[in-house]
């Protein structure tokens, strides 16, 4: 980006702000369409999700109101099954954020130093997932799965395996899924944060005798920090909270929270116990990002010092 | 002048030269940038590449940092083939246009970087970035972020940081274009101090003359990716060989003459009304057409008729601007007009438009220029 452009913004953001510090019912109403839609599409639907996981028991036609109570919860936190399950969920969405980040970042790195019809390429491909509909592009990976499957024929074919291979139903075919599926994301939001890094500072680095690794450690990461904590933050919320994949990848193999909350929810009609369910995996999942942006931040002093 | 604990670097007792083009030729998607360069930059030596934008001068140091490969052609640092030398092993130190200093590392980190990424014991970086803000002048501000440090203290840790490292060749791609004026004439001094101090070889890359006549020892003028002219500050100021490099470092009144007389080894021109001497150069004939130029400072001028010594030519004041410690006149010769730089006067008043004038071109003053190169504009 260059200086000219930067500078405007910022003294656009300036103005904008001195006039909301001057007009105060101005910034409301400017805020107020947000605010509305927060209210009333996420903040009492929340407050009436918590509610619900407190009552005691389901709400019927012969008792529409049941006490309130906190068994829900205890029976979350006392039964190993359910702390298994909430342990697995947290494991598939950090193995699936590692495995994410681990590929999407040298490939938004990629992009950022080619330029033309390769540069088209590259970036459509990584795209083209998203406008696949996530069943159809689940779909395809069972078939590659399947027993007796594309990947298994093939294995047997280069010599590798014979007889039947479990690859469905796995832990690591549900991770490799849930990248496939998130990686658009991150390289997104990667290219970005990499393109916002000057040239001059890496060739700097260079000329300070700096080897490739040294500069991908101390310069090119820790000024990506901002972009790879949103990506990982984005990834990990969604990936702990899919439903599609595990349903028809993992299936019952591989319980994990949302498959419960649904079953609970539909089948089992019994949504107290399913909200208080959605709630810890909501809680769970905020915490965990949260302690991950605030360590991150730390490490990069983020806050003290600014770009230049 | 400070002590310095900073050694200077031991000057190689070697002839030959730090640096070294040897028919370097770049091109960047078929436009040429750099035809068939050839420079040499002695050890120790102040070294200036001037010129317009686009001539092939940051070209030319992108590829001594190795940032860049020669098309054709060999680059040689101390003496050794070095186009195939990564960066990081050239030992350079670079000052970009833009600084490129690290914005998540404070001022300490930023100097240290180097030292660190050589693995120098943590005691020794201590010392040595301490001394190098020392050099600089920059005490107390090892604990803040560059986003902290106004703009020239931002250059300074940009040059701290590509000498604590002690490399013998100093590379600056242009590093004053980003300052105000009063802070790049600074910096012009402290540049020169410490060059002088450290005496390590260093190559300036600028498009601004005065930062070249200042710090240069020698300068050398690019245009279109080749060098016009390379010599000391004075020799290209004062014997510019083509009209480019008398128009670009400074300014001058270009004159297209004809050869009126040769005699007893000096050569009378004219152009239009206006008639002066200059030594006569070899094989001139009369007739011939030359180019000469002089310097607004360099001419004389005096009122009309004061003294009736018949030297100079009747001229008239057209426009006079007072600039402070010198005053800028427009004069007219016939119909040529001539730009003439003078001190204000000790006493009396200065000459103000419409003054009968006369004007004198000193012989010693008058610059020949080559003819036959220049582009037909």
């Amino acid at each position: 980006m260059s200086r000219m452009p930067r500078k405007k913004l910022a003294a656009t953001a300036r103005s904008l702000s001195g006039v909301a510090r001057r007009n105060p019912g101005l910034a409301i109403a400017a805020l107020l369409p947000v605010l509305l839609l927060l209210v009333f599409f996420f903040i009492l639907p929340l407050m009436q999700l918590l509610q619900l996981s407190m009552l005691a028991r389901q709400p019927t036609l012969q008792q529409p109101a049941p006490g309130y109570s906190i068994a829900n919860y205890a029976r979350i936190f006392q039964d190993s099954f359910y702390l298994q399950m909430t342990a697995t969920s947290i494991m598939l969405g950090v193995c699936t954020t590692f495995a994410t980040v681990v590929i999407a970042y040298p490939v938004a790195y990629y992009i950022t130093r080619i330029s033309g019809w390769e540069r088209t390429l590259i970036s459509v491909a990584c795209l083209l997932p998203i406008f696949v509909n996530v069943i159809v592009s689940i779909l395809g990976w069972y078939i590659l799965l399947l027993p007796f499957g594309v990947i298994q024929q093939a294995l047997a074919a280069l010599g590798m395996v014979s007889g039947p291979v479990q690859l469905l139903r796995t832990f690591p075919a549900l991770v490799a899924v849930l990248t496939y599926e998130h990686l658009p994301f991150a390289v997104l939001i990667l290219v970005s944060s990499l393109q916002a890094i000057p040239t001059d500072k890496i060739n700097a680095a260079r000329l300070l005798g700096a080897s490739v690794p040294r500069i991908v450690r101390s310069i090119i990461i820790p000024l990506t920090m901002p972009g790879l904590v949103a990506s990982v933050i984005l990834v990990f919320s969604l990936s702990t909270s899919s439903y599609l994949a595990p349903i028809l990848i993992g299936a019952q193999r591989i319980p994990v929270l949302p498959l419960s909350i649904f079953s609970y929810g539909t089948e089992l009609q019994n949504w107290p116990l399913a909200a208080a369910l959605a709630f810890v995996l909501l809680v769970l999942v905020v915490a965990i990002s949260y302690a991950f942006s605030r360590a991150m931040n730390r490490i990069s002093r983020r806050g003290e010092w600014e770009m230049v | 002048m400070q002590s310095l604990s900073i050694e200077p670097l031991t000057v190689q007792a070697t002839s030959e030269p730090i640096l070294r083009f040897e028919s370097v030729s770049k091109a960047f998607q078929g436009k040429i940038v750099l035809s068939d360069l050839t420079l040499e930059m002695r050890h120790g030596e102040f070294l200036t590449l001037l010129g317009p934008s686009g001539c092939g001068k940051t070209t030319s140091l992108n590829l001594v940092a190795g940032l860049i490969q020669p098309d054709a052609g060999t680059i040689f640092l101390r003496g050794q083939p070095a186009n195939q030398l990564p960066p990081r092993r050239r030992g350079l130190g670079l000052v970009f246009q833009s600084w490129a200093l690290f914005p998540h590392l404070n001022v300490f980190d930023n100097i240290a970087y180097g030292l660190k990424v050589r693995s120098v014991p943590a005691k020794e970086i201590d010392g040595r970035v301490g001394d190098m803000l020392d050099v600089v002048r920059l005490p107390g501000v090892a604990e803040m972020f560059p986003s902290q440090l106004s703009g020239g203290m931002q250059q300074r840790v940009a040059l701290a940081r590509a000498l604590v490292t002690r490399p013998d060749l100093l590379l600056l791609d242009e590093p004053l274009s980003n300052l105000d004026a009063a802070l790049r004439k600074e910096m012009q001094i402290e540049l020169r101090r410490i060059h002088s101090e450290l005496r390590v070889s260093t190559l300036l890359v600028t498009h601004s003359q005065e930062e070249a006549l200042v710090m240069s020892d020698r300068i050398a003028v690019m245009r279109s990716g080749r060098i016009e002219c390379i010599g000391t500050p004075h020799l290209v100021y004062n014997r510019p060989p083509t009209r480019f490099v008398c128009t670009f470092v400074g300014e001058a009144n270009i004159l297209e003459c004809e050869v009126e007389a040769v005699a007893q080894g000096e050569a009378t021109l004219r152009r239009g009304a206006l008639r002066f001497a200059i030594e006569a150069p070899p094989d001139v004939c009369v007739g011939q057409r030359l180019a000469a130029a002089i310097r607004p400072e360099n001419v004389v001028m005096a009122p009309w008729p004061a003294t009736t010594e018949a030297a100079g030519t009747a001229a008239v004041v057209l426009d006079a601007v007072f600039k402070g410690s010198n005053i800028s006149y427009w004069v007219a010769v016939g119909d040529e007009r001539l730009h003439v730089l003078t001190l204000p006067p000790l006493e009396g008043h200065a000459f103000a438009p419409g003054d009968r004038v006369r004007v004198t071109l000193p012989k010693n003053r008058i610059i020949l220029l080559e003819r036959g190169n220049e582009p037909h504009a």
